[in-house]
């Protein structure tokens, strides 16, 4: 091995060279070492661009997830680099109502005391970019199986029986005022849901649990039932 | 042909399809008008000539540096390839996407790759510059962080402190 002819490449390149071979990684985890290398080459290897990137890739299949900043990242240690054109993206995002907040600080403060509940624990990170947080925070939240009330009833669901013919399929909606309508039960008197600890429960029928696929979609079943987020 | 000139005032003569590969080259070909006239100065690029008898591109550790010579050889190769299809957003190029002979050609020492990577940018020829890059991210795939070090003789110049607020980000890749 020849020592004389080692060079730094990435460290010694300029930014924007450096950033170019990083980038062609594509690979997490691969790029979180390359952060570790040097102060260099943890410049290079938190590159929004490169991030960015790789969180269109990868979300571009998935489900339940939109191609902006994460709305359950702690945004806390990336507050200076944020611009207010972000943020307002990320309160958005939150559903945080924005109007009558014209200064920067009211929607920091806004930004600070939103991020929602069941969102990943992040105590004692400092972030290092915004979009490494948002692929992290979204690989995280992934695996969550426990659903908001806007988001259980802002999905039309797909519903069959578990005895049902394979091909053969319902729809249901779950209600913000906790109405639960199926075209299986229509005509019937209405019919009510509920939280029931982190699963959901249409009225005495049991309670169903929820968990996550491949693609992030949201399945929830009980031993009769089972509710699929459509394609 | 095209005449052009390395930063230690070497002279080069080629043919206008293989000095076109580089957009600088070009456009001043292109802004000057006729490029018999004068030599095209690249005061950023050294020329270092293999010494004769060497073969064209050896990837021997004493090779002179860099090398318009080199440049050139890589843009006679790919005098006669069809014209890049633009990358799509859907499926942008990787390190994978490297033709052999390519991958042939940049092995060669770091020293060196760095030269070329560096000429490529300056002389604005794309697929140099793709192909180099990505010769350095195939280096580094599936390296620790201790590996990545060594390869490239890094020292660390992080306080212990900083690492492991680093580590802590990056929790989650490692445990994929």
């Amino acid at each position: 091995m020849l020592h004389t002819n080692q060079k730094d490449i990435v460290g010694n390149l300029p930014r924007e060279l450096s950033v170019k071979v990083l980038g062609f990684l594509r690979a997490p985890k691969t790029l979180a070492r390359c952060a570790l290398v040097n102060k260099a080459w943890y410049s290079a290897a938190n590159d929004e661009l490169i991030w960015k990137t790789l969180c269109h890739l990868r979300w571009s299949s998935k489900k339940n997830i939109e191609p902006q900043l994460h709305p359950r990242v702690d945004y806390t240690s990336l507050v200076p680099t944020l611009s207010v054109r972000e943020i307002k993206e990320i309160l958005k995002a939150r559903k945080v109502d924005i109007r009558g907040l014209f200064d920067k600080s009211d929607l920091v403060k806004a930004l600070l005391s939103s991020l929602p509940i069941h969102s990943p624990p992040q105590q004692g990170i400092q972030w290092s970019s915004h979009w490494k947080a948002s692929f992290i925070i979204a690989e995280l939240d992934a695996k969550r199986t426990i659903l908001t009330k806007d988001e259980l009833c802002n999905i039309e669901w797909e519903f069959r029986m578990k005895h049902w013919p394979e091909d053969v399929k319902s729809h249901a909606k779950f209600n913000t005022d906790y109405s639960y309508k199926s075209a299986m039960f229509q005509g019937e008197h209405s019919m009510k849901w509920r939280f029931y600890a982190n699963d959901v429960q249409v009225e005495q029928y049991p309670a169903l649990s929820i968990s996550r696929e491949k693609d992030w979609g949201v399945v929830m079943q009980n031993e009769m039932a089972i509710f699929h987020q459509p394609a | 042909m095209v005449r052009i000139t390395s930063s230690d005032s070497q002279e080069f003569s080629v043919s206008q399809d293989i000095a076109c590969q580089s957009q600088l080259i070009k456009n001043m070909i292109e802004d000057v008008g006729d490029a018999d006239e004068q030599p095209i100065p690249l005061p950023n690029v050294a020329g270092a000539i293999l010494q004769k008898g060497g073969s064209c591109f050896p990837s021997i550790s004493n090779a002179p540096k860099l090398t318009l010579f080199a440049v050139i050889e890589y843009a006679t190769m790919h005098k006669d390839d069809p014209p890049s299809a633009p990358e799509t957003d859907a499926k942008p190029s990787t390190s994978e996407d490297i033709e052999d002979r390519d991958k042939q050609f940049l092995n060669v020492d770091q020293g060196t790759l760095f030269e070329i990577i560096l000429a490529a940018n300056y002389l604005d020829m794309k697929s140099l510059l793709d192909v180099g890059c990505k010769t350095v991210a195939n280096m580094i795939k599936g390296k620790t962080v201790e590996e990545v070090r060594a390869l490239f003789n890094i020292v660390n110049d992080f306080t212990p402190e900083e690492e492991e607020q680093i580590r802590k980000e990056n929790e989650w890749c490692e445990d994929r």
